[in-house]
């Protein structure tokens, strides 16, 4: 699959430019499709454009419409955060929000650390 | 009348009166009350048994192992105790335990193992030892708790394959579809398998199967049959907000209740069980008996459970076992005296209580060192139900709500994203990616439901919430239907309420004789000047009666007014103390802050972080100032710090104050005064800014007027200048233009014609446009309308 860097100005089409790319590929058939932004109202609007890009094509037979609408379903919309923690939850690693104790050994560790470093310093 | 209930009668006639060899299995626990009313109110004579497909399949495996099922509250306490025993130095083990056994049920339900990992080249060998290590665990469980007598049914569930459907089975509905539970409804002959047929639209209805996964598929493939329609009775709505969900629930029923003939029923279905406290307290409790809530509210945000994990977490700090049995009977015993008095959520949440209670007393010997923590877990897991009358004319149901029954008018709620369809592993622990037929066939059950309710009702509005802040955005099966049906989706936003504007008289303080005297005579600082040509009323109570603002200040914001005047005594001390003292200022900082005086900052909580963060602050300027060769704050100038100055604004009003250093800086005598924060816009002096003109105007003393009063009242000062410790660029100073300083005497003539006119009023009002006035800490007493800006913003 061909890489491609898209720099550009806020509000000049970065988010359409993905929408199209995620469109283009849901259409071939492709699948594990994650699109990635940096802010949870970029991924929002991303959703809900391509449903409205799929529901623009009215010369496309009803089935594939509904075909391409569980294809962008199924496309993994998040934030980059969001996604890596998906990633690592998915891996076993995800971090839990610290319980009582979990967050006592944290401040103890974190004071231990700044002992050392300040030890150092 | 249901789908099915003709062809359920005509079966179970033959055998009237006696019907019970029969078993109905629903495949839904919520259609076995419908199915049994049916057969009562149709038939009569010996009922057949009715149940539900998991307690159905939990018996025929009992008497297949010979072993006694777990119950639903229990399982986690003895796989606590298994995970307990086998992990020893597992550090959370009931923790870790409440996440895995989930895990294990689902891997085992769907038979998911090396042999059916799809793209298991992807695999890695990390993942391979998990996968490995949890059926291994859930192979250990199933035999430790055989050998106590027990046995969990989704552990178990293979040996579906070893049982037959008998001759007088009846099987409603289909389950969800894992391997085992499909070759087992194979099994099924036709005529005793009954599907309510789901709903779709007019070009799906053909006979082939759809190229998507899909509930026709589902159907067709277990004999079932589909219900074409046109979807005249659907609506399709998208609510701006989340809060907009309880405007729409409360104008449907409500409007539902004007218009509704003798025994219509709306069933309310909602689809993200989160909101249902929401909606309850909200919306649906307002209408009284009208509303029947059957769906499941959480235990721990209720009254009875607070208090019950406070109990816990007051036993946890005392060292002691919790009382369970005390407490289960206080709430019996509050229950009793209460019945008639309590609303009916409160009444069903003090039995659940009692039940929750007595379970762990009766498991406390047993979880030992694991009780409080096994306590928790089950207390957030406990959910309950109000229960209400079937025929109340409005139903509120959770989406499994499938009985079979007609319905004059429905509303599914809310259909966002990620809640319908739902994402069959939230993790941890395994990719969906590689078992892709737990997607398949979750999402194929959740559409036959779907579409089973909008076969049953006459008119059904569905609704999803687009709100950008809680991340909720419609589901793409909401444009999937608007698709497939021809509907547009219509946007809805309800307009907010807001309260009229009340139109009352604001407190003041009534100005006295006695009052004007104190005010004449009061010694002034800049900081209470400020205050009483901002805002009298404030001044009043901060100055006058000596009132403590409310504990309202962020930990932050305190903590870093008292890191601010630390700093200030050190800079004090540095510059008086010679200038060896300078290269080593590292270590006066530490005596300083070792000192006996300092011990209350010290032991602040956390401190520490913000002693580095000055710690580094003060070296950028150390460094700073090294390189460019130019000192101001490590230099050899102070004259005097914290020098008290004194005098009478404009031969009236005493003033006085306290520099922080007095320095001679280029041959010229100055004051700095260093503030321990960054270089806020409002202390610039641009060439625009003219202190006198804008108090003059405008009534602002801008800060900058501080440093005008320092060079007015300190006798032979050249020059003024803030520094600004925590500047992160290199330029730190603001120094006072000397045409601001030359209009001095015009501006304590001001300052005074402004306070004559204040003291000379009939009383000591609020001042509401002051721009202090949204963070004031006072507004309690004044009666500000917005209520308390957040925070000031951070340094």
């Amino acid at each position: 699959m061909q890489s491609m860097l898209l720099k550009a100005s806020a509000g000049s089409g970065k988010t359409t430019r993905l929408t199209n790319e995620v469109f283009d590929r849901i259409f071939i058939g492709g699948k594990f499709i994650t699109a990635l932004t940096f802010t949870r109202a970029a991924t929002a609007e991303m959703r809900s454009r391509i449903m409205e890009k799929i529901a623009a094509e009215k010369e496309m037979p009803l089935l594939d419409r509904l075909r391409l609408i569980m294809e962008a379903g199924r496309v993994g919309y998040s934030t980059i955060d969001s996604f890596f923690y998906r990633l690592f939850a998915a891996s076993g690693f995800a971090p839990k929000m610290a319980d009582e104790k979990a967050q006592i050994e944290l401040s103890g560790e974190i004071e231990r650390l700044f002992r050392s470093r300040r030890a150092k310093l | 009348m249901s789908q099915f209930s003709d062809k359920l009668i005509e079966f179970l006639s033959n055998d009237y009166p006696d019907l019970s060899a029969w078993t109905i299995i629903c495949a839904n626990n919520r259609a076995v009350d419908p199915v049994q009313y049916l057969i009562h109110s149709e038939i009569g004579g010996l009922l057949p048994r009715v149940e539900d497909f998991n307690s159905y399949i939990t018996k025929k495996i009992a008497e297949r192992l010979n072993l006694q099922p777990l119950s639903d509250d229990e399982r986690i306490f003895y796989f606590i105790r298994f995970f307990a025993d086998k992990y020893p130095d597992e550090q959370y083990p009931a923790r870790q335990a409440a996440s895995l056994l989930p895990l294990i049920s689902k891997l085992a339900k769907y038979n998911i193992g090396r042999n059916n990992i799809f793209g298991a080249e992807r695999f890695t060998e990390e993942e391979w030892n998990r996968l490995e290590q949890y059926l291994e665990m859930a192979h250990g469980f199933r035999v430790w708790l055989s050998k106590i007598n027990f046995f969990l049914t989704e552990l178990e569930i293979n040996l579906l394959d070893g049982i037959a459907p008998g001759e007088k089975e009846i099987f409603i509905g289909l389950p969800e579809i894992t391997p085992v539970i499909e070759r087992f409804y194979r099994k099924i002959e036709k005529e005793r398998l009954f599907i309510d047929k789901p709903l779709f639209g007019p070009e799906l209805s053909g006979p082939d199967k759809l190229p998507f996964d899909s509930a026709k598929n589902l159907a067709l493939s277990f004999g079932g049959k589909i219900k074409p329609s046109a979807g005249a009775g659907l609506e399709l709505i998208s609510l701006s907000g989340l809060p907009a969900l309880i405007d729409l629930v409360t104008l449907e029923v409500s409007s539902f209740l004007k218009q509704r003939s003798e025994r219509d029923q709306l069933m309310i279905f909602l689809l993200d069980e989160s909101l249902t406290t929401m909606l309850w307290n909200r919306s649906l409790r307002l209408f009284g008996n009208k509303v029947n809530l059957a769906v499941w509210l959480p235990f721990s945000t209720t009254a009875a459970g607070r208090r019950l994990l406070n109990e816990i977490e007051k036993a946890q700090m005392s060292g002691l076992m919790p009382d369970f049995k005390r407490y289960a009977a206080n709430c019996a015993l509050e229950l009793s005296k209460n019945r008639e008095n309590y609303v009916r959520e409160e009444c069903e949440a003090l039995e659940a209580a009692v039940s929750v209670s007595t379970l762990l007393d009766d498991w406390k010997e047993r979880l030992g060192c694991h009780l409080t923590e096994a306590a928790k877990i089950i207390i957030e897991a406990k959910k309950f139900r109000v229960t209400g009358s079937r025929s109340a004319p409005i139903q509120v149901v959770g989406f499994g709500h499938v009985s079979g029954e007609k319905f004059s008018r429905g509303l599914m709620l809310p259909l966002d994203s990620g809640i319908m369809p739902t994402q069959p592993f939230e993790g941890p622990f395994i990719n969906p990616v590689h078992v892709p037929q737990l997607r398949k066939n979750v999402f194929e059950y959740e559409d036959l439901i779907f579409r089973q309710i909008l076969a049953q009702g006459d008119r059904i509005k569905i609704a999803a919430v687009t709100d950008t802040i809680r991340e909720r955005t419609p589901s793409y099966y909401l444009s999937l239907l608007a698709q497939e049906f021809g509907k547009p989706v219509t946007t809805i936003a309800f307009k907010e309420y807001l309260p009229e504007k009340q139109i009352t008289k604001k407190p003041a303080i009534p100005l006295d004789d006695n009052l004007r005297a104190r005010l004449k005579d009061f010694t002034y600082s800049f900081s209470s000047l400020t205050k009483i040509l901002a805002c009298p009323f404030l001044f009043y109570h901060q100055h006058i009666l000596k009132l403590e603002p409310p504990s309202f200040m962020h930990d932050d914001e305190k903590i870093n007014m008292q890191m601010g005047n630390f700093v200030h005594k050190f800079l004090q001390q540095l510059s008086t103390g010679g200038k060896k003292k300078f290269d080593d200022w590292e270590k006066l900082f530490t005596e300083l802050w070792e000192s006996n005086e300092n011990a209350e900052l010290r032991n602040i909580d956390g401190i520490n972080i913000y002693k580095l963060n000055a710690l580094i602050l003060l070296k950028e300027i150390y460094d700073d100032e090294l390189e460019s060769g130019r000192r101001l704050v490590f230099a050899d100038n102070a004259i005097a710090c914290e020098e008290k100055f004194s005098g009478t604004i404009a031969g009236s009003y005493k003033i006085t104050g306290r520099s922080d250093r007095l320095a001679k800086i280029a041959g010229r005598t100055e004051v700095i005064d260093f503030k321990y924060s960054t270089k806020k816009d409002k202390f610039i002096i641009s060439t625009r800014t003219n202190v006198l003109t804008r108090f003059q105007e405008k009534g602002v003393l801008h800060p900058a007027a501080q440093l005008i009063i320092y060079q007015h009242f300190i006798a032979g000062l050249a020059g003024a200048r803030f520094y600004f410790l925590k500047e992160a660029s290199k330029d730190r100073e603001i120094i006072l233009p000397p045409e601001q300083s030359a209009e001095a005497a015009e501006l304590m003539m001001a300052i005074k014609e402004r306070l004559d006119a204040i003291i000379s009023a009939n009383e000591l009002a609020p001042e509401y446009n002051s721009s202090e006035c949204a963070f004031c800490r006072f507004q309690a007493l004044c009666g500000r309308e917005a209520y308390y800006m957040a925070a000031r913003g951070n340094d």
